[in-house]
């Protein structure tokens, strides 16, 4: 296979995402937690107290990362947002609230993502460009509207280790995707709760120095083959106390090499969209829709 | 909440940060809401009962040992049933704090039911140990929106409920900030998210295999740090009916001195931290 090129002859690129939900993962996955302070309350540690912890941790590291969240953290919690705007971050949107994008079709999708973007722009200046829903499903015309709104990346699915375009039934559009993975992903690992359940079957929560080690050596593989990682954060699981110290850990592990590059989602798409002119044979776009 | 974002609260004799060993002393109740399910169900009974019956003991010699107070939250029906092991409890210089009766769902009671319970069950903490809680933890899950209103009128100190927060704050309720005090907990430094195990009934519910003992220690201590580089309020949540069992007795004493080996930490039960936090805080 050949290997990817990356600006400045970098060996891999690096991704660092921050997902702000607050309260709305849960109001997502079940609607009685309007009713559950407790359950409610994990959500609000993520403004509270693990955003300026996430916030310190990649200054230190020098990384510039890509925030994203809801129309309605935005309402709740501006000051928040506004900070991390300040401090030199991206902010993306992951749509309004808790809505479900695949009971809403074009037109509603793009109601919902505009009074989001509205909301956000209020806060920080400008609208977002990066999208990846807290829906857990999208739908056809989901790519259509995000470039018609002026987005120009997404990171909503797993279906590859780099970026491709997004495509509608009709054309390939602009809007790179840059997937994620669950393997390096915090919320899965960590994330607990009674009822509503989170995990559904009540998983233990993972041991901390067997994930550190986990991502540690999924890095070190994105690094020798050369594509890019995106590493998945969520402020109130990674901003506890004794869980900060993992993203420390890693973004340090992730600097040593020197060559790697460190970028936000729409500086990759920027540079995507430079380098390919279509996606692979076989890329799940394309495979899905036939084209 | 941004100028909020760096204060580190004070703690008494210039202590670096709090420590709250607290225990829920649930016994067979977790494995039933109703006690007549119990009686006819010997191994549920008794999978529950490890907790007054044997655990509790184990872990109040250790905390002899090791001269660090605790809290032990109890349901009113413990009390009645293991009335030794509760008295032994207060007068080894322990906390008592309120559990539920038979460690209900108090997000499916009304105020008037939750009112019931906790009455009940202070009266079963008066006839067994001579006193009553002034600490609450809601059993099983969440409370409701107003449930704390219902702690303050009922002259509690404090909850140690909610997840939202790793320090102490004061409740605002009716718009009022109020004296009754909140002590936050979390997850990761449960025990029972780690280590509950059954068959039948399933625990948990898709029967995930145990955790690692070693490699929670490892989460607990590496919170501990966290806690400790902070300077905030830590509270380890434990059961023993899980906690209690030999191998992780001895975990929790390596915990233990892993906590005093750090220095400067203040180990105070839930009543001493809510006090310390009204006048302080």
């Amino acid at each position: 296979m050949t290997r990817l090129e990356w600006p400045g002859g970098a060996r891999c690129a690096v991704v660092v995402t921050v997902n702000l939900d607050a309260e709305h993962f849960w109001l997502q996955l079940d609607e009685s937690c309007r009713e559950r302070p407790k359950t409610l309350s994990m959500g609000e540690y993520g403004p509270r107290r693990g955003v300026p912890r996430v916030l310190d941790a990649l200054d230190e590291a020098g990384v510039t990362a890509s925030w994203l969240t809801l129309g309605a953290v935005a309402r709740r919690y501006p000051g928040v947002l506004a900070e991390i705007a300040r401090r030199g971050h991206d902010i993306g949107c992951r749509g309004y609230g808790a809505e479900d994008l695949t009971t809403h079709d074009a037109d509603g999708q793009r109601e919902l993502l505009t009074r989001a973007g509205d909301e956000i722009e209020k806060v920080i200046g400008r609208r977002p460009t990066g999208f990846r829903p807290l829906s857990r499903e999208v739908t056809n015309d989901t790519a259509g509207v995000l470039d018609e709104l002026g987005y120009t990346w997404t990171s909503m699915a797993r279906g590859d280790d780099r970026p491709y375009y997004l495509h509608t039934p009709a054309r390939r559009t602009d809007v790179v995707e840059i997937p994620a993975s669950w393997e390096l992903d915090d919320f899965s690992r960590f994330m607990f709760n009674y009822g509503p359940p989170f995990p559904k079957a009540n998983s233990r929560i993972a041991g901390y120095a067997q994930v550190l080690e986990d991502w540690r050596l999924e890095f070190d593989a994105y690094h020798h083959y050369g594509l890019c990682a995106v590493l998945t954060v969520d402020p109130s699981s990674i901003g506890k106390p004794g869980r900060i110290g993992l993203l420390e850990e890693l973004l340090a592990h992730m600097r040593e090499p020197g060559d790697v590059w460190f970028a936000t989602g729409a500086e990759v798409a920027a540079w995507w969209r430079s380098r390919a002119a279509a996606n692979d044979p076989g890329d799940p776009e394309t495979s899905r829709l036939r084209l | 909440m941004i100028d909020d974002w760096h204060t580190v609260p004070a703690w008494p004799g210039g202590a670096r940060c709090a420590v709250m060993l607290s225990f829920d002393v649930d016994g067979p109740t977790l494995w039933a809401d109703d006690p007549h399910n119990l009686y006819d169900a010997p191994k549920r009974f008794a999978i529950g009962s490890y907790g007054p019956a044997r655990g509790t003991r184990r872990i109040l010699d250790l905390l002899d040992e090791q001269r660090v107070p605790a809290t032990f939250f109890v349901p009113g029906w413990v009390a009645e049933w293991w009335p030794g092991t509760v008295r032994e409890i207060a007068e080894r210089g322990h906390e008592l704090g309120h559990h539920g009766y038979m460690h209900e769902l108090y997000y499916s009671k009304s105020v008037a039911e939750q009112r019931e319970l906790i009455l009940r069950s202070q009266d079963a903490f008066d006839k067994v140990a001579g006193r009553t809680a002034t600490g609450f933890r809601t059993p099983s899950g969440d409370f409701r929106a107003d449930s704390p209103r219902l702690l303050r009128e009922l002259g509690f100190a404090y909850s140690s409920s909610m997840r939202g927060d790793d320090r102490p704050y004061r409740w605002v309720i009716d718009g009022e900030t109020t004296d009754l005090i909140e002590i936050p907990a979390h997850w990761e430094l449960d025990d029972y998210p780690q280590f509950s195990y059954n068959d039948a009934p399933p625990v948990p519910s898709g029967q995930d295999r145990l955790a690692g003992t070693e490699a929670t220690f490892d989460n607990w201590r590496r919170e501990f740090d966290g806690y400790h580089r902070y300077g905030l309020c830590y509270v380890l949540m434990a059961h023993p009916q899980v906690m209690g069992r030999p191998s992780r007795v001895r975990l929790l004493e390596r915990l233990i001195e892993h906590i005093k080996g750090q220095g400067d930490v203040w180990f105070a039960t839930g009543a001493e931290i809510a006090q310390w936090w009204r006048s302080n805080g």
